[in-house]
């Protein structure tokens, strides 16, 4: 796992890296920067899975830097570092993963990398199925939901949609806890939630809004689960 | 015949005697004079025999019993405003307690039948007649003391009663009533039991119908609560924010009044050339500036309610864990918000203040994850008070206040135990309204 660490104190920025080895010395791959500018250099090149920022850099900040990642289109998750203790509006515009407090809480920063790590990982989940003996391989993330269509399942991915033989006790058996039954025909990957209604919802990706039908058989079920697979980003 | 007429004047006479024992005490004002008073009085018991002597004179002995209920309704209604009470409420009170009559009649007519089992079972016959008057006299004293006692305790209200809530409320003791007589006249003659079939059936029917409007009342009457609970959990918030308003005025006056004797001294200081004390006095004074309070939410009123909600843990003793950051720019209304936080925080702190000190402890959560707004409160309870407060599932208003603010603004509530812990979960879905740059 590739990590970024961008912080103008180099002391701060050893700790963190100090602690990322004590968490687990073999997972993390990191790269200090002192500075935005080098990192900004080396953000396409290097493909970062995540990125550790202080907020409070001279130049450019933390937020700042943060936004010009995210104007790249990169998604990876963001960590800032903070020495205020005022709520900061700045971070929501750049969908931070989390916002920890100098100086830094051992626990609270591992808790933070067991998220960081579940996440990273349910990012890498793959979806593997077979079309005419062909295997074909989708990660997860990318699957907006399955729709039943008799024998077959519709994957409805980002980019293509795939006809598949698979029974749905198949199907939910390779699913992790991002996707939801919410009707006999539907199974749907929470991430892409836009709205909730009473017996419906609506789902967003690519530009375009989908509206599903919840059964009343599976709508306590559904909601229960979607809360609990929302719990995992906490 | 004589003992008829008789029987039918002590029972009506001792009727009214009921009826001004049931309305006394309702008013202390006299809307009438003793004259007027006693006039009315006199013609009432006047009216009563002539009417009782004229009908077992003249009238036939199956339209008697409609005699009777006129009457009846002409007594309570009377009596009723006699002692004040308001047209409406004498008009629900009359119908009730003409029910409640006819109950008394219904049972004094089967318990005689019980007792007099050898004998004709009819008021033709003097020993049924004088027994069942007994008994349907005795069950009205009763039932007029039991309908006093338990619902005034000494005192008539008046019920600001609108005339369709009053005209549903009067429907289904009118159709007893109707049901009642139906049963009552019901007799060996043809006529008459074709009659008391249909005034039963039609009343069945009708009742059902008054259920349906009752039910439609009842779920508007909970809509109106429910709406109520929620401004004024909304004033609750608006007034905090007005404290807290008054709170930081002062403060701004108290800190103006504290600089401008600081900038004095150092002033002071500096003239005679202290300045390494004026350094320290100024590191020390700015100590002051730290902000009082936390700050979690932009919104005013959102702020200052968590701020204060965990203030109020830490003080019961109860160990708070929170990490909270809320944007401003939520597309969710923030007093809604604030009602929610408030209820499951509240709650929260209920829940550990009953615990001993070490194990209290709170755990609220409240992140933003892209466009997507989860809350989580969980805090240690007693696992007892699953059976000791069950009553409490079904008797929670305020929770049933979040469920159904949750659901109006698209979101899932829900609430769970693991051993010894609670928790609440919220997840509302894109309520991020991202700013345009």
């Amino acid at each position: 796992m590739k990590i970024a660490i961008c912080d103008d104190d180099p002391a701060l920025a050893e700790h963190v890296n100090d602690l990322l080895i004590q968490y687990d010395s073999t997972l993390f791959e990191t790269f200090t920067y002192y500075g935005s500018k080098k990192l900004i250099q080396q953000i396409d090149t290097e493909k970062f899975d995540c990125y550790i920022l202080d907020i409070e850099m001279d130049t450019i900040n933390g937020v700042e830097l943060a936004t010009l990642i995210r104007k790249k289109g990169i998604l990876a998750p963001i960590v800032f570092l903070t020495s205020y203790k005022e709520y900061m509006e700045a971070v929501f515009q750049v969908q931070t993963f989390d916002y920890l407090l100098k100086p830094l809480d051992k626990n609270r920063f591992f808790q933070v990398l067991d998220r960081l790590k579940l996440y990273l990982d349910k990012v890498e989940d793959t979806f593997i199925f077979s079309i005419n003996k062909n295997k074909f391989k989708l990660k997860m993330s990318d699957i907006v939901y399955f729709e039943k269509d008799k024998r077959q399942v519709i994957i409805h991915s980002l980019n293509e949609k795939y006809r598949v033989y698979i029974s749905t006790n198949q199907l939910l058996g390779q699913l992790n806890n991002d996707f939801v039954q919410i009707h006999a025909s539907f199974i749907i990957n929470c991430s892409y939630i836009k709205e909730l209604g009473s017996n419906f919802l609506l789902l967003h990706y690519a530009q375009e809004s989908i509206e599903l039908s919840i059964s009343r058989r599976f709508k306590n079920k559904s909601h229960e689960n979607i809360v609990m697979s929302m719990r995992g980003k906490l | 015949m004589m003992l008829y007429i008789i029987l039918r004047n002590v029972s009506l006479l001792a009727y009214i005697a009921l009826l001004y024992y049931f309305f006394s005490n309702g008013t202390n004002q006299r809307i009438l004079t003793k004259c007027t008073s006693k006039l009315i009085w006199l013609t009432m018991i006047l009216s009563v025999m002539i009417i009782s002597l004229f009908t077992d004179a003249f009238v036939d002995t199956a339209t008697i019993p409609f005699i009777n209920l006129i009457l009846s309704f002409t007594l309570i209604f009377s009596m009723a405003r006699i002692h004040n009470v308001a047209y409406l409420d004498t008009l629900i009170w009359s119908i009730l307690l003409i029910a409640a009559t006819l109950i008394c009649e219904w049972l004094s007519l089967n318990i005689t039948k019980l007792i007099i089992t050898n004998e004709i079972a009819s008021y033709s016959n003097p020993k049924f007649a004088i027994l069942g008057t007994s008994i349907s006299t005795l069950l009205g004293i009763v039932v007029f003391v039991l309908l006093k006692s338990s619902l005034f305790k000494g005192r008539i209200p008046s019920p600001s009663l609108n005339i369709s809530t009053a005209l549903l409320l009067i429907s289904i003791p009118i159709l007893s009533i109707v049901i009642l007589v139906g049963v009552l006249i019901r007799g060996e003659n043809i006529s008459n039991q074709n009659i008391s079939e249909t005034a039963i059936t039609s009343s069945v029917i009708l009742l059902n119908i008054c259920v349906i409007f009752l039910y439609k009342i009842t779920v508007d009457h909970q809509h109106q609560l429910y709406k109520i609970t929620l401004s004024k959990n909304a004033l609750i918030a608006e007034r905090r924010l007005l404290d807290e308003v008054k709170k930081n005025r002062t403060n701004v006056l108290k800190l103006k009044h504290d600089l401008k004797n600081q900038y004095l001294v150092i002033l002071g200081l500096i003239n005679n050339n202290k300045t390494h004390e004026a350094k320290n006095y100024i590191k020390n004074s700015l100590q002051i500036l730290e902000p009082p309070l936390s700050m979690y939410a932009a919104d005013g009123v959102l702020n200052y309610l968590l701020s204060d909600k965990l203030n109020c843990a830490k003080e019961k003793n109860i160990e708070v864990c929170h990490q909270i950051s809320i944007s401003k720019h939520l597309k969710i209304d923030n007093d809604i918000l604030a009602i929610v936080l408030g209820n499951i925080i509240d709650n929260a702190i209920e829940a550990s203040n009953r615990l001993e000190k070490k194990r209290r402890q709170i755990n609220v959560t409240i992140k933003q994850f892209q466009n997507d707004l989860i809350i989580e409160v969980s805090n240690n309870f007693n696992s007892e008070e699953l059976i000791t407060r069950q009553s409490r599932k079904t008797a929670a208003l305020g929770m049933k206040n979040i469920d159904g603010l949750i659901a109006d603004v698209g979101g899932i509530y829900r609430h769970w135990h693991e051993n010894d812990r609670y928790y609440v979960s919220i997840v509302l879905f894109n309520v991020y309204h991202k700013k345009k740059t």
